[in-house]
Order: structure tokens, then C-alpha cells, then sequence
């Protein structure tokens, strides 16, 4: 159904609608759990005119880096969104199909009611046929995205245009009123503090990101010492051996057979609504030279030996420290390990991303006095914390998982 | 290299070519990315960054450096 020739991969895939025989609504793909929206900074093709299955459609920018997006078939091609657009994911960018006639017909025959048409793929969607920025705007307004009306799926200037039809109900909502509490500065704060000035854009894209996947789950966590003479051996055994690792493949190895014995930490709701990624691709996050928080993905986890997972997670911290990352390297993580191994943290609670419901976090290594045989020895501990949505899985549940994860490093095979 | 790892004169005087980072407790996998930057400044060269976790020695990255014809000193 997609070609994809030679653009960026997207995990999520390009999403299409195939709502006719020869007309292909393109959907944004999601290419980083962060973003809900991108930028649309350019086009690739004339608008009307001629494209193949595989090229770039057009450039689009997240918070993070830019990339194309390719065309899913071979035709003409009709656009819908301007350069310069912020487009939600989800959000129909155009229309391939061979011709504009062909093209304009179609749109003209599609009734408010094919939202049945929805598209196929991983993509995240809402239950209503809604994309997940119109459910968020929506839900901070306490609206239903089913009583919206709109061609196809709900998108977020859908529900702009709703609240713009209705300005009963653009009363600040609870999310927003917090909101305008924290941009308006007490007047009794303002002789003690001084204007630092905006957020730069990269903090601020993750703030606002957290903030919204934070109003979606119930984020508690759950916390364990685990023994890491092992995973201080293999460390050291690398080491020694002129191969540059830490903690973050070990990390990755525990989250992988977390994840196998509880599948709910690969997965996310939206509302009620539940969806488990097919594959475990997790993601870590790792700094760029200029102090930039990135999250690049290791695919197939479970599949790789840790020596290959410490050779990847080499090769993708070094994109991220160059900021060469690729939007591709970004999306799709079912879950996101994070260690901070350099500084004296005991342990530190992680804030799950986008899309994601499960975090899992390592502190420094450090010894610890325990009893053996009736005397005392110093040994390596480090403390793991689960992050998790209480919506989706219960504490006994989440610290199950959390023990499968330390028993995974407590008996690594060195 | 004791830039990149931060290190005062004594302990930069201290690296052989037998030295890895198993023996060199600041050569942490940050500061292993900040030497590899500055390898590749001060030689023109550019690692793929797949070979990067291979080389954690002095040995493999002068290894390295002779195989992307940068004479050894």
C-alpha cells in the first residue's frame, strides 16, 4: 500500500485512508513521541502536479529536527495545508490520486459521516475518530469530540472552529485557568524576582509535551534496590576490553523483560481507550553537546544481545551529541529507560513521554554495607524506579514488572 | 584527550597506549563523545558512529585514526 523509496522511515508508518479506489487521503505520521504537531516548513511538489511513490511530499519540522514526508502512491497530487501550517498528527495534508478531477470529485462526495474511513496503521488515534491533539484541545474545554463536526476524523482546527462557532463555551478551562495562573506574575512577586525570559523553544516543546501527557495518566511509581554486581562486571568487562558502554543497554535489557512479563508497559490509553505497540522499541534519553534532552529509540530490544545493544546505544548517543539525530531514530519508543550514572543519585522519578505510559529509571551505582554469611561487605547496589499509569495497571502489577526487571540484571550471564 | 576527559597535567601525562577506559575512571561514556569530537577536529576525520563504542582505547582509536590515514606521531 506505501511506498516509501528513499525518505525517512517513519515508525508509525505514513498513514493513508484509502476512502475510494484510486484516492489516497495523507495523513501527518507521528515522528516523535513528543510532538502532536509539526511544522509544515515546505513542499516537495507543485500543487496538481505529478509525483511518485517513495518521493519527498514535503519537509516538515518538529521540536527536534526536520525531515520529508514521502508520497504513498504514484499520481497527482493536491494539497491541503499551506507552508508554514502547524499540523496536527493525523491531519490530512493532501490527496494523491490520478487526476485532479478524480481528486476534487471524491472530496466532493465525501460526507461528514466517512470518519468510517478512518486510517489504518499504528497511528495514534482517539476513540471517536479524532486526532490526539483535537482530543486535547477538546477535553480541556470538556467537549466531547463526537458532537464536532467535521469531514472525516475530528482535528484540532476543527475544534478551533467549534469553539470559535461557540464562544459559550470558551470559558477557560481548569488546565487553561492554571495556566494563565502561572503566565500572570503576582504583583507581590514581582520586586523579588527578575525576567529570565522565554524557555528556548526545545524546553519549552518538552514542557508543553509532559504538561499534556501528564493531564492524560495517573502517573505513579514504584521503587527497588537491585544487587548490580553483575551488571558492574559487564560493565567493567567492556570496559576493559576498549568497548565504550554504561548502564543504559543493561537498562534497556531489564525494561525488555519487564515489558515481556507485562505487556501494560508497552502500552498507553487514551481516555478509556487502549493501545499496545506490536513491537518493543524503547527509548532513551540521552543529552546533546549543547545540553539538549533527546530520546532515541532502539528497535527490537529483546532481539539484540547486549553487546549489540551497547554498540547501538554508542551510535545513537553519538547522533545526539552531533545533533544529527534523524526524526526516524525518535518515534515509536513503547517505553523510555533513562540513568543517571555520573552524578551521586540514589534514584530519580522519570516523567513518562508522549504516547508512552511506563519509565523506567536507574540512579548512580553505589556501595552499600549487607550481611553475607554473618559479615559485613561492601557491594554494588543501584536503585530502580518505575514510572507507570495507575489507569492502566496497579501497583502489585507495576512492581511485578519492576521484579522481573531486577531479576533480569541481577542474573545477567557475564 | 585531556580536554575531553577533563584531566589535570599529571593524570593526562599518565596515558600510554595501553590506556582504556577500564583503567581511566573519568573516561565516562559522555566524555568518551566529547574526545571523539575532538579527535575528529584535530585530525579531519569523522567517525561513523557506528564504530564509536570500539573505541575505548587509546590503542583502538590510534588503530582507527592509522586506518583513516592519519599518521601515527
Amino acid at each position: 500500500m506505501v511506498a516509501y523509496g528513499n525518505c525517512l522511515r517513519f515508525q508509525g508508518e505514513l498513514v493513508v485512508s484509502e476512502s475510494s479506489d484510486t484516492v489516497i487521503a495523507v495523513a501527518m505520521p507521528q515522528v516523535n513521541v513528543n510532538d502532536e504537531e509539526v511544522t509544515l516548513v515546505g513542499w516537495h511538489v507543485e500543487d496538481g502536479g505529478q509525483i511518485a511513490a517513495g518521493d519527498p511530499l514535503c519537509e516538515i519540522e518538529t521540536s527536534k529536527s526536520t525531515g520529508d514526508v514521502p508520497s504513498p502512491a504514484t499520481g497527482v497530487f493536491l494539497r491541503m495545508v499551506e507552508v508554514g501550517q502547524v499540523v496536527a498528527v493525523g491531519q490530512v495534508i493532501g490527496h494523491v490520486g490520478p487526476s485532479l478531477d478524480a481528486i476534487r470529485k471524491h472530496l466532493d462526495t465525501r460526507t461528514s459521516t466517512s470518519a468510517a474511513t478512518s486510517p489504518a496503521g499504528p497511528i495514534v488515534r482517539g476513540a471517536a475518530g479524532a486526532t490526539a491533539g483535537a482530543i486535547e484541545l477538546a477535553r480541556s474545554y470538556g467537549i466531547d469530540t463526537s458532537a464536532i463536526p467535521a469531514e472525516g476524523r475530528v482535528r484540532r482546527s476543527d475544534v478551533e472552529r467549534y469553539l470559535a462557532d461557540h464562544p459559550e463555551l470558551q470559558k477557560r478551562p481548569a488546565g487553561a485557568a492554571q495556566a494563565a495562573a502561572v503566565e500572570t506574575l503576582p504583583a507581590g512577586l514581582r520586586s523579588l524576582v527578575a525576567d529570565e525570559g522565554d524557555l528556548p523553544d526545545h524546553h519549552w516543546s518538552i514542557a508543553q509535551h509532559l504538561a499534556a501527557t501528564h493531564r492524560r495518566l495517573s502517573a505513579a511509581h514504584v521503587a527497588m534496590d537491585v544487587a548490580a554486581d553483575r551488571l558492574v562486571r559487564w560493565i567493567e568487562t567492556q570496559r576493559q576490553a576498549g568497548r565504550m558502554t554504561g548502564p543504559i543497554p543493561l537498562l534497556l535489557h531489564a525494561a525488555a523483560q519487564a515489558a515481556r512479563s507485562c505487556p501494560a508497559l508497552v502500552s498507553f490509553r487514551l481516555g478509556r481507550r487502549v493501545y499496545r505497540y506490536r513491537s518493543i522499541d524503547i527509548a532513551f534519553t540521552a543529552r546533546s553537546a549543547d545540553g539538549r534532552l533527546f530520546t532515541p529509540v532502539v528497535r527490537d530490544v529483546p532481539g539484540r544481545s547486549l553487546t549489540e545493544l551497547a554498540e547501538r546505544c554508542a551510535a545513537l548517543s553519538m547522533a545526539v551529541f552531533r545533533g544529527q539525530l534523524e526524526m526516524a531514530d525518535m518515534a515509536g519508543g513503547a517505553m523510555t529507560v533513562s540513568a543517571l550514572s555520573d552524578l551521586p543519585v540514589r534514584f530519580h522519578v522519570g516523567l513518562q513521554n508522549a504516547y508512552q505510559s511506563a519509565l523506567l529509571t536507574a540512579g548512580a551505582i553505589r556501595d552499600e554495607v549487607a550481611l553475607v554469611d554473618g559479615g559485613p561487605i561492601a557491594r554494588p547496589i543501584v536503585t530502580l524506579v518505575l514510572s507507570y499509569d495507575h489507569g492502566l495497571m496497579d501497583g502489585y502489577e507495576a512492581a511485578s514488572a519492576l521484579a522481573a526487571a531486577k531479576t533480569a540484571l541481577e542474573n545477567l550471564v557475564v | 584527550m585531556a580536554r575531553a576527559m577533563k584531566l589535570d597535567a599529571k593524570a593526562a601525562a599518565a596515558i600510554t597506549e595501553q590506556t582504556g577506559a577500564g583503567q581511566m575512571p573519568a573516561w565516562t561514556s559522555v566524555n568518551h563523545l566529547s574526545l571523539i569530537l575532538e579527535l575528529e577536529k584535530a585530525f579531519n576525520v569523522r567517525f561513523d558512529n557506528n564504530e564509536i563504542a570500539a573505541l575505548g582505547s587509546v590503542a583502538a582509536i590510534l588503530d582507527r585514526l592509522a586506518a583513516k590515514g592519519v599518521p601515527s606521531a
